[in-house]
């Protein structure tokens, strides 16, 4: 059953396809000019220097900020002169233990601008700086209140290349920048006018033939190429009555000749126009990249710089591709690569040996950008450091970013002994906390491209519950718009949404629907008429027009959501009487906000467009664009109440630093093979490490067909990570959970049950999660820091926790009847038996049927449960709550349950939630109330696991005699209708066979 | 709403004092409810499983003890067991122990929703009246249905006994014509066989079946051995044989059953033969065309393509439904097939047709050779059942979701009528011990 245009946009997908299978739709480093010409730099060392003029430190205490001029240059071995470039160099603290350390031209061109609307600017809480020394060699900046312990130290060198090194409060160095001497910053040109360029190729024929030579092995085609110093003469020329320039026409022309001769120097050749696939991009400020080498001494494991799908622990790169971040549209992406997928975080995590400790930086650059890992047991320049931790001989982890442009705007996140969760609570007030999700989106959701009609809605309505499988969220992929007009629905497939709407949430569920940043660019369309003559899209190259590419509706033009004006009418577009047939039990989705370009260079917007009238190319927000969507998005769903008081859900395939506090992340189009599920756990980890805990995949893989082994153990893992769906491509049977039958859907309905029962718990995740930015997938060494086997390769990227209270070890291969499950030092249960394992930090070997996935409980936890598990999370709402205690060691437990109404933004306006600690030690378990303002639930069972000596007898403040029963089998103890209350304070006694003895 | 939780403990409470089990069970099947009254009076009861035992204030006190889940058939307490929603006059229902006390309506007694007594309305009774007018419909339909496939096969046989009538006198005709054909051949060979010699006896008989035969006039043609004789004769022979040429294919076109092998008439769909049902999708994007014993087609009304999406399989149809195989392949996906389902109707044609999985059809088929006799007796009033519960099952999924649950407002109500209850019992009791104490008063002054 396919319509013109599904074919069409079929045909286009196979393309698409096609593209994907031959790599060469996505740049490799060689192919991205600036990633070549600063890898070389790594190679080959670099010809100029950067140092600190002494003369221009400003450290006025008062303004928190020091300041200094950056001068770039040529080393004095190879010129006799000194030709100078200046630079503006910035350190500040602008949040306890963060460190800011920013570099910009001296007389920045604006389209270098960094990208507002990002950073949380208005939390900022700049530290007092103090210079605690200065010498020739080096000045000390001291950043931090004096009696704080999160006092950040920062060594700058003024030596003849600049060098920063951060310390930690306890004197550890965190990173070292620049002592690779890897720092680049190519300063912006001004294109050169025909004529002088003719002149230029006629002088400058020797060196474009080499050039030429140099490059026939090289996809890109550089096609003009003069010397950077040209350039500069030429600029000089055409502004000679700057009063800036000191140099003689004289010395430039011999500095020319000196150049000349230097034909590896890693900025000699210039472009204005770069090449790739067929694609010409115009670069009329010329090649302006910047790098930096940034080093984390006596560090083993580095992370983050989502999203890619490969192991947890970031690779070195040497022998291959570096890591990159460029968001694309990328329909079959490959396990184990560094190649570019939809989103990009900046941001690495790294943990120093020996030190219970993370620290993290930030590198807030909004353009294309690679980096480079390797590992080298000393420095590769030697610095007179003094410091006993940065001896030759402990292993460093050294990264070189390269991005496309902008500045180096560096983020240096100093973490705390033992409080490992700082850095997240740091990034998180860099770029705000996770949003905090409505109850429904942390259960399940059925999606599929597409569900066409309203009517198969309906019947998966009914269809789930035939098959007594609860879901929350039904998904309307593209298919169900008007011609994939955005904001409409198909008349002929979905006449009446409203009425699907209301029969859905009949049973407490909900819809979701898709809404795509491209413009269908049909003139009879309001929208797009509306968004035209004001001027809202993006603008071609050199041009006030609109771009228009290819996507689903055919030819389309993108919102400038760069614009706040765009943000503000994309936003507005949510309400119910623009957006018609939309309820506010219907949610949305942002596709393709990559953005996503059928016909586009790297199936993307061509990076010369235009953002803000001009004023800013799209190379240097790229990253950004899927953020600025989904911030409208968001914005509009809590504007289109009129009480702005319902918590939207928002869910984005691209994103950048910061999209947490808007958008939930899925991993995009994967596929339905098991070398994708190997390593998905990893990269939702990534995600989780960076800041974005909402994140989840395509549960039994998008393309292709999953067999029914492969769907039921992806199930198996999918169902603990944070966002939990299943998705399917058009073309791939149909995989609703019923249809695969048993013993596969018996295991799928326990595994979605399961979920449906850790709803209390997982919702406690969240709340910690939008509060202090913890992640809630984690790695293992994140819960057992101290544990150096949790770093191993197998337990790292095969075995996740879920906060610190479930571990899961997922099944990723066929056929595996067996697993080796490394549990940390403690007390582990079983998820299905509650069988106990005392571990030492031992393997254990688990059968594993295709019905059992290992998953154990924490001993030490306890997690709240909701075991009567319905059609769906609403109808749970007023069930009451079993405690699962699960003692370690000690005989001790706890854990904070947090529980609110579950949809509105109550909790925060009027304070109504319930916040707990719930404690079991010494046969007591009691709470501890943080805030109790809701309506208290029902505590109707409490399981204690692991107690190791036998009852007389149970009760509580209001009940001599509560009933139990004692399990000898697994040392079990449940405890019946203890008439207790979440949201109010109790205590029940478990009183001891022996202590009536005595 | 935890209201309900403080109010069901309260239950219980009361429930621990009075120790009875009340029958009928709440949630529990006749068959159970006859358990619960042997143990009715008695102080403990044992799991279904045996392993435990507990005081009978246990049995649907909203916790669940057994580990089999058996003390709990009226609760959701216990997971993965069951609720039976007696709906007295009508059909009892049996629903997951999950949808009790969730906020809506699934039992038509509204029995599952006994903690908000007032949320459901029992709906039995207007079921009842319903499910019986569609009953009557429905055997109606499948009754006239049925008279209707047995007019056609008879039509069929008479059909077919009619032919086999012509058949057999054609099939006589060229036999007869044949007979004759081969003796003029034996007849000439006489004549013109230069080494026989004829008898008499042979010439008479050759003379008396020339002229019972009418074939004197030719005789002259094999008599002499001339060339252009035979020629003629020759002539003569092959227009003879045309005619039997002609004689069988009449019998072809009169015999239905001898053009392929494959289709039989004593098949019950037989009268489909031959004949085809399209069929418009509401959008009018797509055409269904079904040809019986042969293939189904889908043709795009935009792009005017047809594509062949299912063939005929030559098996029998099976509970009424029917593959038809190998279609169309799709785009990098499989062949299309296309299942059809037939539903007994007195007239054919398609109900509906849609696509249930990527290339995989369902095309419903109304048609009298699917239906079957329906008659009083013992072994139709099962079929009868079949058919009560297909129809109550299909209503289910059509009224839930007419569960129009303004829940706030009920909760109000409730909220408010528990309220009054307070007042009235607090009213009551005032008034109770005003007149305790009057009596006591009285007493005393006696």
């Amino acid at each position: 059953m396919k319509n013109l245009l599904t074919a069409a946009f079929i045909s286009l997908l196979f393309l698409a396809l096609c593209f994907c299978v031959n790599e060469s739709t996505f740049k490799k480093c060689h192919q991205s000019s600036f990633c070549e010409r600063n890898r070389k730099i790594q190679k080959n060392g670099r010809k100029t220097i950067f140092y600190i003029d002494p003369k221009s430190i400003n450290t006025n205490p008062k303004e928190k900020i020091f300041s200094a001029d950056l001068v770039r240059i040529p080393k004095p071995e190879i010129e006799s002169y000194q030709q100078q470039f200046l630079f503006d160099l910035t350190i500040c603290s602008v949040n306890p233990g963060v460190i800011r350390i920013t570099i910009n031209e001296k007389e920045p061109d604006t389209n270098r601008n960094m990208v507002e609307g990002i950073l949380e600017t208005e939390q900022f809480h700049y530290q007092p700086l103090k210079t605690l020394s200065q010498t020739n060699e080096y000045i000390l900046l001291q950043f931090g209140e004096e009696d704080s312990e999160r006092k950040v130290v920062v060594k700058l060198y003024l030596t003849l290349s600049w060098k920063i090194e951060i310390l930690d409060n306890d004197h550890f160095v965190v990173t070292k920048l620049n002592f690779d001497d890897l720092f680049n910053f190519e300063n912006t040109k001004k294109q050169l006018d025909l004529e002088t360029e003719n002149n230029l190729k006629n002088d400058e024929q020797p060196i474009k033939e080499n050039a030429e030579n140099k490059q026939e092995s090289e996809t890109v085609k550089k096609t003009e190429t003069v010397t950077e110093k040209e350039e500069e003469e030429n600029r000089k020329e055409k502004e000679t009555e700057e009063e800036a320039e000191k140099e003689t026409e004289k010395e430039e022309e011999e500095e020319e000749e000196e150049e000349e001769e230097e034909e590896e120097e890693e900025e000699d050749l210039l472009n204005f126009e770069e090449r790739f696939q067929g694609h010409v991009d115009n670069q009329p400020y010329g090649p302006s990249s910047v790098a930096l080498d940034i080093i984390f001494p006596d560090t083993e494991h580095i992370y983050g710089i989502p999203e890619h799908l490969t192991k947890l622990s970031l690779e070195d790169t040497e022998e291959g591709e570096p890591y990159r971040l460029f968001n694309v549209d990328i329909l079959e992406y490959e396990s184990e690569s560094r190649m570019s997928l939809y989103g990009s975080i900046p941001v690495i995590i790294s943990k120093p040996n020996n030190q219970n400790k993370l620290h993290g930086i930030f590198w807030f650059n909004t353009a294309e950008t690679w980096i480079d890992v390797s590992s080298h047991s000393s420095d590769k320049s030697e610095q007179p450091v003094g410091n006993e931790n940065t001896k030759t001989g402990t292993i460093a982890k050294r990264t070189h970013w390269m991005s496309e442009t902008g500045v180096v705007d560096l983020f240096v996140m100093v973490g705390q002994e033992n409080k490992p969760y700082d850095v997240f609570q740091m990034y998180s007030q860099l770029t705000g906390f996770p949003y905090f999700p409505p109850y429904f989106s942390i259960a399940y959701h059925q999606c599929r491209w597409s569900y066409k009609t309203q009517k198969e809605i309906l019947e998966l309505n009914d269809n789930f519950d035939k098959h007594d499988i609860p879901v929350d969220v039904f998904w309307m992929d593209i298919d169900h718009t008007d011609g994939k007009k955005y904001f409409t629905f198909d008349k002929k497939t979905y006449p009446d949404p409203k009425k699907l709407s209301k029969t859905v949430s009949a049973k407490g569920r909900k819809l979701v629907a898709i809404v795509d940043p491209h413009i269908k660019a049909d003139t009879s369309w309001k929208l797009y008429k509306e968004a035209k003559s004001k001027n809202y899209f993006i603008q071609k190259h050199n041009s006030d027009r609109a771009y228009e590419g290819d996507c689903w509706p055919g030819t389309s033009s993108w919102p400038d959501f760069l614009n706040p004006e765009v943000v503000e009418w994309w936003g507005s577009r949510f309400s119910y009487d623009k957006y018609k047939g939309s309820t506010n039990d219907m949610f949305i989705w942002n596709d393709m906000n990559e953005p996503a370009v059928f016909n586009g260079p790297e199936n993307s917007v061509p990076r010369d467009s235009l953002h803000l009238n001009g004023k800013i190319e799209h190379r240097n927000i790229h990253n950004s664009y899927g953020y600025f969507v989904t911030k409208g998005t968001f914005e509009g769903l809590i504007k289109r109440n009129e009480d702005q008081n319902e918590r939207p859900f928002v869910l984005t395939r691209s994103f950048f630093a910061g999209s947490q506090k808007y958008s939930t992340i899925w991993t995009g189009d994967n596929t339905a093979n098991w070398d994708q599920l190997k390593y998905t756990d990893s990269m939702l980890l990534s995600l989780n490490l960076a800041g974005a805990p909402f994140c989840g995949e395509d549960a039994g893989g998008f393309l292709h067909n999953p067999d029914e082994e492969l769907f039921t153990r992806w199930f198996q893992t999918s169902a603990f990570h944070p966002f939990f769906r299943s998705h399917s491509h058009i073309q791939t049977k149909r995989r609703e959970p019923w249809l695969f039958g048993d013993p596969y859907t018996s295991i799928i309905r326990k595994v979605i049950k399961n979920r449906y029962s850790l709803l209390p718990f997982y919702y406690t995740q969240f709340h910690k999660a939008s509060t202090q930015g913890k992640p809630i997938m984690r790695p293992l060494w994140l819960v057992f820091p101290n544990d150096k086997n949790t770093f191993n390769e197998e337990v790292e990227n095969f075995s996740y926790m879920v906060g610190s209270s479930i571990l899961i070890s997922p099944i990723v291969n066929k056929d595996q009847q067996n697993k080796n499950v490394y549990l940390p030092k403690g007390n582990w249960y079983d998820f299905d038996t509650f069988e106990k394992y005392q571990s030492n930090g031992d393997f254990f070997t688990i059968d594993t049927p295709l019905e059992k996935a290992p998953v154990f409980y924490h001993g030490g936890k306890i997690v709240p449960r909701k075991m009567r598990t319905r059609r769906s999370s609403h109808l749970m709402k007023n069930d009451p709550i079993t405690l699962f205690v699960f003692l370690d060691e000690n005989q001790k437990s706890s854990c904070h349950i947090y529980l609110d109404d579950g949809h509105s933004y109550d909790f925060k306006k009027l304070n109504k939630y319930i916040h707990q600690k719930i404690i079991f030690k010494n046969g007591n378990l009691f709470t501890t109330t943080l805030h109790s303002n809701y309506d208290p639930v029902l505590i109707d069972r409490i399981m204690i696991f692991g107690l190791e000596k036998n009852l007389n007898k149970v009760y509580s403040n209001n009940n001599p005699n509560i009933f139990f029963k004692y399990y000898e089998n697994n040392n079990s103890l449940s405890i019946k209708q203890p008439n207790v209350f979440i949201g109010e304070d109790w205590e029940v006694t478990l009183q001891y066979a022996e202590e009536i003895n005595d | 709403m935890n209201l309900f939780w403080v109010f069901l403990l309260l239950i219980i409470f009361v429930d621990l004092s009075l120790q009875n089990l009340e029958l009928p069970v709440r949630g529990a099947s006749p068959k159970l409810n006859e358990k619960y009254s042997k143990i009715k009076n008695q102080e403990f009861f044992k799991c279904d499983n045996g392993l435990n035992e507990y005081p009978i204030s246990f049995i649907n006190d909203n916790y669940c003890d057994c580990e089999d889940g058996s003390d709990e058939p009226g609760t959701s307490a216990c997971i993965e067991m069951t609720f039976y929603c007696s709906n007295e006059g009508y059909v009892p229902e049996i629903i997951p122990s999950s949808r009790v006390n969730d906020g809506i309506c699934d039992c038509s007694d509204g029995s599952d929703e006994w903690m908000s007594p007032n949320k459901c309305q029992n709906l039995s009774k207007e079921k009842k009246v319903r499910l019986d007018k569609q009953m009557e419909e429905e055997i109606t339909i499948r009754r006239e249905g049925y008279i209707a496939k047995l007019k056609l096969k008879k039509k069929t046989e008479k059909k077919s006994d009619k032919a086999l009538q012509k058949i057999n006198d054609l099939n006589q005709e060229i036999k007869e014509i044949n007979k004759t054909l081969i003796q003029i051949t034996y007849y000439q060979s006489l004549y013109t066989d230069p080494n026989k010699v004829m008898t008499e006896e042979q010439k008479t008989e050759v003379n008396s079946f020339l002229k019972l035969t009418g074939w004197e006039r030719f005789k002259s043609f094999f008599v002499s051995s001339s060339i252009s004789n035979q020629n003629k004769l020759q002539m003569k022979k092959s227009k003879i044989e045309d005619k039997i040429m002609i004689l069988q294919e009449k019998i072809k076109m009169v015999d239905p059953f001898q053009t392929d092998n494959q289709s039989n008439p004593e098949d019950d769909f037989f009268y489909l033969k031959d004949t085809h049902y399209s069929w418009k999708t509401d959008d009018k994007h797509y055409d269904y065309t079904f040809y019986p014993f042969d293939k189904v087609e889908q043709r795009d009304n935009n792009d005017r393509n047809t594509v062949t999406i299912g063939r005929w399989n030559d098996k029998q149809v099976t509970d009424g439904q029917e593959l038809y195989i190998n279609g169309k392949r799709c785009n990098n996906g499989p062949s299309r097939e296309v299942l059809i389902k037939y539903k007994c109707h007195k007239t054919s044609k398609i109900v509906s047709v849609k696509e249930t999985n990527f290339c995989i059809y369902e095309l419903i088929f109304q048609t009298p050779g699917i239906c079957e006799d329906i008659d009083d007796d013992f072994h139709d009033q099962q079929k009868k059942e079949a058919i009560e519960s297909e129809i109550v099952s299909k209503n289910v999924i059509s009224t839930k979701n007419n569960n129009s649950n303004s829940g706030l407002w009920k909760i109000v109500i409730i909220v408010a009528l528990c309220v009054m209850a307070y007042f009235a019992y607090t009213y009551y009791n005032q008034k109770n011990d005003n007149n305790g104490l009057f009596q006591k008063k009285s007493l005393k002054n006696e």
